[in-house]
C-alpha cells in the first residue's frame, strides 16, 4: 500500500518540491475528477434537468445575441452563428479558469488547512470543473455545426491542439493567479475588470475583419490567439503559424515562471489563508 | 515504518491586515519611497511554536496538554504537513490520517456511501482499496440504512463516527486528532477506544490534543505540555499533568511577588510538595490573593464563570478562567516573555466588577493584533 506513503521532509529544494506537487497533484485525478464534477452535479441537485441546464441556457443565449448582432453588424446569420458560438462558449470556459483560479485556494481553505495534499489538485479540480463545463456547452456548438452544415475535415482536428495548449495554459495562469490573490486580496477584483474588458476587446462578438488596417492590434492579444485556435479549424479555416507560436511560447515561458514561484510560494500559502 | 521527528522546530503566523494585504501599500511605497511601511516589510507575525525539538516511535499515543493557544494545534497542523515550518526540520514518515476536521471533504448533499469514497481518496486510498473496505466501515459506523441517505440527514455524531470509521479503516501510520471526541455518545467513545487500541497496539503513532484530562490519561501513553508554542515538560502522563499542576504554564503567575506580598505563606509554602503556584490554585485563589502581574480576585467578583468555579472548589478552573481574561484587564501587566496567543478571545461572556473594567474591543484590537 505504498500508494499513501506521506514523507514530509522539509529540506527538499524549491524546485523538486514544486515539480513533486505539480507531478503528484496530477496523478490524484481520481479525486480531482471526482470533485470537479461534483461541483457541477452540486449546482444542480435536486432540479429535474440537473447540468443539462448549462447547455440550454448557453444555447438560449447564444441563439439571442446570434439574431441580434447578426442584425447589427448586417452579416448573415449563417456565418455569423457559428462564428459566435465558438468563441462564446470558448470564451465562458476562459474566463471561467481565470476568475475561479483567483479563488482557488482561499475557496479550498478548509481542505489544505488539514490535510497535506498538493496544491496543483485545486488547480486540476478546477481545470476540470470547467473543461466538464465547455463539453455540456459544446453541445451547442455540434449543433451549430450540424445545422449549419461547416465544412468539417481533416484539417478541424487542429481543435484538439487548440483545446490542450488551452488547458496547458490555464493551468499555470490558474496557479500563479491562485497564489498571488490568495497573498494580495486586492487583485481579485482588479482581474475581475481584466477579463470583463478583455472579452470585448477580444473578436467575440465582432468579427476581426471589421478591424481591416489594425489587425497587427490583435496579435498582443493572447485571448484572440486561444479562441483563433479553436475556432478556426471549425470554420474551416487554418490557423495560422504565428498563433500556435504563441500559445505554445506562452505555455514555455508561464511554467518557467510558475514552478519557482509555486517553489518559494507553497510553503507561506497556507499562512495566507 | 512510523516515526515523527522534530528539530527545533518554529512557526511564525504573519499578521497581515487590510493594508499590508493589499497592493496598495505596496504601489504607494514604491512611489514615495518606502516610507509608509517603516521596516516592517510584512506586518508583524506571532510565533507559534517556538523551537520544538520531538520525536515519537511506533506505539507512542501522544497527548498534548496545553491552555488554548499554546500551540497543540499549530504543532498537530505541522505533523500533518499542512503548515510547513519557517525554521527547524521534519521528518515525519508513514501514512498520516489527520481528523481535525470531522467535515473535510464531505459532500452533504451525496449519500453516506458515496462521502466514503470521496473521503477514501482524500486519504491516499485509490477507489478500489476503499471498496474493499466499505463493509467493515460500514458496519463500525452502525449507521445502516442511513449510509444511503444525504449527508445532510446526520447528526454531528453521526459525522463523526463516519469519519472515524474511515480514517481507521484505512490503518494509518499515523493518526492526529484534535479534540475529536466532544461530540461522541459515551458508547461510541468505548468503541473507538477499542479500535484504537488494537491499531495504535501494532506498528502506529497517535497524537491526539485535547482539554480533557481524563481522556489523554484514558488514550494516551505519553505527553507533552505546551505552553507559548514552547515544550515545557515531556514524559509519562503522570510527570507532565503533575508539571501542569504544578506550574501551570505560569504566565499570569508571579511567583516572586507572591511570596513577597503574602509573607504570612512562609510557613505554608515550606511544607514539602507545595509551591506558590499550587499554594495559590488550592488556597490563595480562594482567600482572595493576587496572582500578581495586576492581577486582583476582586476583578472577579461578579464574573459568574469564575464564581461557578470557586463555588465548587475547583481551583485549577477559576486560574484557567484569570489566564483567560487577564490579558483584557485594565490593570495588567504582562511578563516580559509573555506573548499573545494566536487565538486569543475577546471575552463576552465575561462580567466585569465595579472598579475593574476590561478594555474596550477597539483598544484590545490594537494591543494584540491576532485577536479574532
Amino acid at each position: 500500500m505504498s500508494a499513501f506513503e506521506h514523507i514530509i521532509d522539509n529540506s527538499r529544494s524549491l524546485l523538486a518540491s514544486a515539480w513533486g506537487d505539480i507531478v503528484d497533484g496530477l496523478k490524484l485525478y481520481p479525486l480531482w475528477g471526482r470533485l470537479g464534477w461534483t461541483d457541477i452535479l452540486q449546482r444542480y441537485r435536486r432540479s429535474v434537468l440537473g447540468p443539462l441546464w448549462l447547455t440550454i441556457s448557453m444555447a438560449v443565449l447564444i441563439a439571442s445575441l446570434g439574431f441580434l448582432y447578426a442584425g447589427l453588424f448586417k452579416m448573415e446569420l449563417k456565418t455569423y452563428l457559428p462564428f459566435l458560438s465558438i468563441g462564446f462558449v470558448l470564451w465562458q470556459m476562459i474566463s471561467g479558469i481565470l476568475l475561479d483560479g483567483c479563488t482557488v485556494f482561499i475557496g479550498a481553505e478548509g481542505v489544505i488547512k488539514q490535510i497535506n495534499l498538493p496544491l496543483s489538485l485545486h488547480v486540476y479540480r478546477l481545470v476540470w470543473r470547467n473543461f466538464l463545463t465547455f463539453l455540456h456547452n459544446a453541445v451547442v456548438i455540434v449543433a451549430v455545426i450540424v445545422i449549419f452544415d461547416l465544412p468539417i475535415g481533416w484539417n478541424s482536428l487542429f481543435v484538439l491542439a487548440g483545446l490542450a495548449l488551452l488547458i496547458v495554459n490555464g493551468l499555470w495562469v490558474a496557479l500563479l493567479f491562485g497564489m498571488l490573490c490568495t497573498r494580495y486580496r486586492d487583485l481579485n477584483p482588479i482581474i475581475g475588470s481584466i477579463v470583463q474588458l478583455s472579452f470585448f476587446v477580444t473578436p467575440i462578438i465582432w468579427n476581426p475583419a471589421l478591424l481591416p488596417d489594425k489587425k497587427f492590434i490583435l496579435f498582443f492579444n493572447p485571448f484572440f490567439h486561444c479562441v483563433e485556435s479553436v475556432r478556426a479549424p471549425l470554420m474551416g479555416n487554418v490557423v495560422p503559424m504565428e498563433t500556435w507560436l504563441v500559445l505554445v511560447g506562452i505555455a514555455i515561458v508561464g511554467w518557467a515562471i510558475v514552478i519557482p514561484a509555486l517553489g518559494v510560494m507553497r510553503r507561506q500559502l497556507v499562512y495566507w489563508l | 515504518m512510523a516515526r515523527i521527528q522534530l528539530d527545533k522546530v518554529c512557526v511564525d503566523f504573519p499578521v497581515f491586515n487590510a493594508t499590508s494585504r493589499s497592493v496598495r501599500l505596496g504601489l504607494l511605497n514604491k512611489v514615495i519611497g518606502g516610507r509608509l511601511s517603516k521596516g516592517k516589510k510584512h506586518g508583524s507575525s506571532v510565533r507559534a511554536l517556538d523551537e520544538v525539538t520531538v520525536s515519537f516511535e511506533k506505539g507512542d499515543r501522544v497527548g498534548l496538554v496545553g491552555h488554548n493557544g499554546a500551540g497543540k494545534t499549530t504543532l498537530l497542523r505541522v505533523l500533518a504537513g499542512v503548515y510547513i515550518p519557517t525554521s527547524g526540520l521534519i521528518r515525519c514518515e508513514g501514512r498520516v490520517a489527520p481528523l481535525f476536521d470531522i467535515s473535510l471533504g464531505f459532500d452533504l448533499e451525496a449519500s453516506g456511501y458515496d462521502n466514503i469514497i470521496l473521503r477514501g481518496l482524500f486519504l491516499g486510498l485509490s477507489k478500489a482499496q476503499i471498496e474493499a473496505r466499505v463493509d467493515d466501515i460500514a458496519e463500525f459506523t452502525d449507521l445502516g440504512s442511513y449510509l444511503d441517505m444525504p449527508l445532510r440527514t446526520y447528526s454531528s455524531g453521526m459525522l463523526l463516527r463516519l469519519a472515524f470509521a474511515i480514517a481507521t479503516e484505512i490503518e494509518p501510520e499515523i493518526i492526529l486528532m484534535d479534540e475529536w471526541i466532544g461530540v461522541g455518545d459515551a458508547q461510541f467513545v468505548e468503541r473507538a477506544k477499542e479500535r484504537l487500541d488494537r491499531f495504535i497496539g501494532g506498528s502506529s503513532i497517535m497524537v491526539l490534543a485535547s482539554h480533557s484530562e481524563e481522556l489523554i490519561r484514558a488514550t494516551c501513553n505519553k505527553a507533552i505540555l505546551l505552553g507559548q508554542g514552547q515544550v515545557l515538560a515531556e514524559g509519562s502522563v503522570e510527570d507532565v499533568f503533575h508539571h501542569y499542576h504544578f506550574f501551570g504554564t505560569s504566565h499570569f503567575f508571579d511567583i516572586e511577588q507572591y511570596i513577597y506580598m503574602y509573607p504570612d505563606l512562609q510557613d505554608a509554602m515550606a511544607e514539602p510538595g507545595m509551591a506558590p503556584w499550587m499554594h495559590f490554585i488550592r488556597y490563595g485563589i480562594f482567600e482572595g490573593r493576587s496572582p500578581g502581574r495586576g492581577i486582583t480576585i476582586d476583578a472577579f467578583a461578579n464574573d459568574p464563570v469564575f464564581q461557578r468555579a470557586l463555588a465548587v472548589r475547583d481551583g485549577l478552573a477559576a486560574a484557567e478562567r484569570i489566564e483567560e481574561i487577564a490579558p483584557f484587564l485594565k490593570t495588567f501587566t504582562p511578563s516580559q516573555d509573555w506573548r499573545t496567543a494566536r487565538n486569543l478571545k475577546y471575552p463576552e461572556n465575561f462580567v466585569p466588577a465595579q472598579d475593574y473594567p476590561l478594555i474596550d474591543l477597539d483598544d484590545a484590537r490594537s494591543l494584540y493584533p491576532s485577536i479574532a
